[in-house]
């Protein structure tokens, strides 16, 4: 339980520490987020959320616009993104970075493009 | 820039398994390929199974028949943290399933 | 001090004890749990009426059920239908049938499926009931997700059109086993993308994933084996159930396996009274 917790924070770490925050994403960064979040083997965040440019977009989540203004904290999105059960036991969005389906470079990256919607 | 802190970081975070699993050589790959094979089977045996888990294992056992000890030993290493969550996350639902139930 | 201490042990580890022989006593109730399951969907859609439920998505979006209005003015389980209906009245190479394994022939019986053998202690679906009467007639075992065991069912399950579901769980240990197990394997998240059926089928029903409509879990069960055009074939429940475990990346069982069969009893348990209306199609 300590272990994963601190694993936890250590991965949440890892991942802030190389946003590199107050940097400015550079479009490298942002379309390789692009595609992470439409790919199905990957985030397939449009699977369950509809935002701007999304094709067959699920209603599952709620839609994702102005992104910034929904979750200004960019280490609160990476921790929902990263472990979203943790804050909501009952949701079905996955744990992308616990479970290994994002790495913490690509979560980085799928918020830097987030943050342009 | 972002990949070099990236690789810095996961070599501080996996060096200590690094060391205890022993550099790369077929020995210590084979070891690594065994213990993942252990966990794998519990994973099984508690109806939950990841594909990315079974990928992982097959990816190091091929990387094993072709010499590529280093590979083989991380792909090993990956199979068996995998179906490590895979072993936390049965246990935990045995518990959990039931709030999920319609009553 | 350490008195109180010792006190304040002793109560919760009564506290637990009977917390947990609480848990432990809870009486299985099938009949309970298949009212409550009910009552749930038709209370969250009451625009559904509780026969519709074996329409499945098409309950929820209307392009889809336009669709397949238009489809079924030439079913494309036709052709498995008859194929099944003809590989059914063809007698083995030992001079026996099908028919001769089935009580009333085989014929308006698939509504009592999965069926629970007190001999065997186990559940039986109506492909594992099929393949056990061709090994008993010396033949081999079809495999269970697609093919001609889809096209026999697809004909047996013709002949139980708009019969009510009615499968029954004894009250034999074993059999209260396969159906918790069931409902256990139901409600439990798996897979590395951590969910459980109830997660699509319940919580999430009738919402878009991707462009699928999330089917509620009633009714489920009640137009396997169906048409589905991405598969551009017919399959069995089992087909289905590999393929949901596959969405949320998790190993499938095998398609005998018990905890498939538990799953298709605790399934079409909660479907009683529901019309079999298989074959289906689907999108
Ligand atoms: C299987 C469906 C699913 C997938 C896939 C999914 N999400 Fe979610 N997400 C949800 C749901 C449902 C919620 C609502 C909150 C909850 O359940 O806790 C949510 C919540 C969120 C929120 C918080 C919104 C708020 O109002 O606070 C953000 C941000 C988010 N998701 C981003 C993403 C990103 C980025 C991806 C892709 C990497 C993604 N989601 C993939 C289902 C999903
Ligand atoms: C990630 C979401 C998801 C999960 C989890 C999931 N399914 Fe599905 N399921 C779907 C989708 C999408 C479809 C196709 C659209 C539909 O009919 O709902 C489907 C269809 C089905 C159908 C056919 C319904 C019909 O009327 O055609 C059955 C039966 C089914 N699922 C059973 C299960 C079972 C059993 C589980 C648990 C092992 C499960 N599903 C888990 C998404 C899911």
């Amino acid at each position: 339980m300590n272990l994963r917790a601190s694993m936890l924070g250590l991965s949440l770490l890892a991942g802030l520490g190389v946003a590199g925050v107050g940097q400015a994403a550079t479009p490298a960064q942002i379309a390789a987020g692009q595609k992470i979040a439409e790919t199905t083997t990957l985030g397939n965040c449009d699977a369950c959320h509809m935002f701007t440019g999304a094709t067959e977009a699920g209603n599952v989540g709620p839609a994702l616009q102005n992104v910034k203004s929904m979750v200004p904290n960019r280490k609160e999105f990476y921790a929902i993104i990263y472990d979203e059960e943790a804050r909501n036991p009952q949701t079905v969005m996955p744990a992308f970075g616990k479970n290994h389906i994002l790495s913490p470079e690509q979560i980085n990256d799928v918020i830097d493009f987030m943050y342009t919607k | 820039m972002r990949k070099t802190a990236m690789m810095a970081v996961a070599a501080i975070m996996f060096a200590p398994l690094m060391a205890q699993a022993g550099g790369p050589s077929k020995a210590n790959s084979a070891k690594a390929i065994a213990s993942a094979a252990a966990r794998i089977k519990i994973a099984a045996g508690m109806n939950d199974q990841w594909l990315a888990t079974l990928a992982a294992f097959k990816a190091a056992n091929a990387a094993q028949a072709k010499g590529d000890f280093a590979l083989a030993q991380s792909k090993a290493m990956t199979a068996a943290t995998l179906a490590n969550l895979s072993i936390q996350q049965a246990s935990a639902q045995k518990k959990l399933w039931v709030n999920e139930v319609i009553k | 001090m350490r008195l109180i201490i010792m006190a304040l042990m002793g109560a919760s580890f009564a506290l637990f004890g009977s917390l947990a022989s609480a848990r432990a006593a809870t009486p299985i109730n099938p009949q309970a749990d298949m009212k409550a399951f009910q009552g749930y969907f038709l209370k969250r859609f009451p625009k559904v009426p509780l026969a519709a439920y074996v329409n499945g998505p098409y309950n929820f979006s209307k392009s889809e059920a336009d669709q397949w209005k238009q489809i079924m003015e030439f079913p494309p389980y036709q052709f498995a239908l008859d194929t099944g209906k003809s590989v059914f009245n063809t007698k083995f190479p030992n001079g026996k049938d099908y028919a001769s394994c089935f009580p009333n022939g085989g014929v308006g019986i698939a509504q009592n499926y999965p069926m629970f053998d007190p001999k065997t202690g186990r559940v039986v679906t109506l492909g594992i009931a099929i393949n056990r009467c061709r090994v008993a007639n010396g033949l081999k075992k079809l495999k269970l997700t697609t093919g001609p065991m889809a096209d026999i069912l697809a004909y047996m399950t013709s002949t139980s059109d708009g019969k009510p579901i009615n499968v029954v769980v004894p009250n034999n240990p074993k059999a209260l086993a396969a159906y918790r197990a069931g409902k256990e394997y139901f409600y439990s998240r798996r897979g590395q993308l951590n969910f459980s059926c109830a997660s699509c089928h319940v919580q999430e029903a009738g919402m878009h994933l991707r462009g699928n409509v999330l089917a509620p879990a009633l009714g489920m069960t009640a137009a396997f084996p169906l048409y589905r055009s991405k598969w551009g074939n017919m399959g069995t429940l089992v087909r289905r159930f590999i393929g949901c475990n596959k969405k949320v990346h998790s190993v499938p069982a095998k398609p005998d396996s018990a905890a498939y069969r538990d799953l298709a009893y605790f399934l079409t348990y909660m479907n009683n009274g529901l019309p079999v209306s298989g074959p289906g199609a689907r999108p």
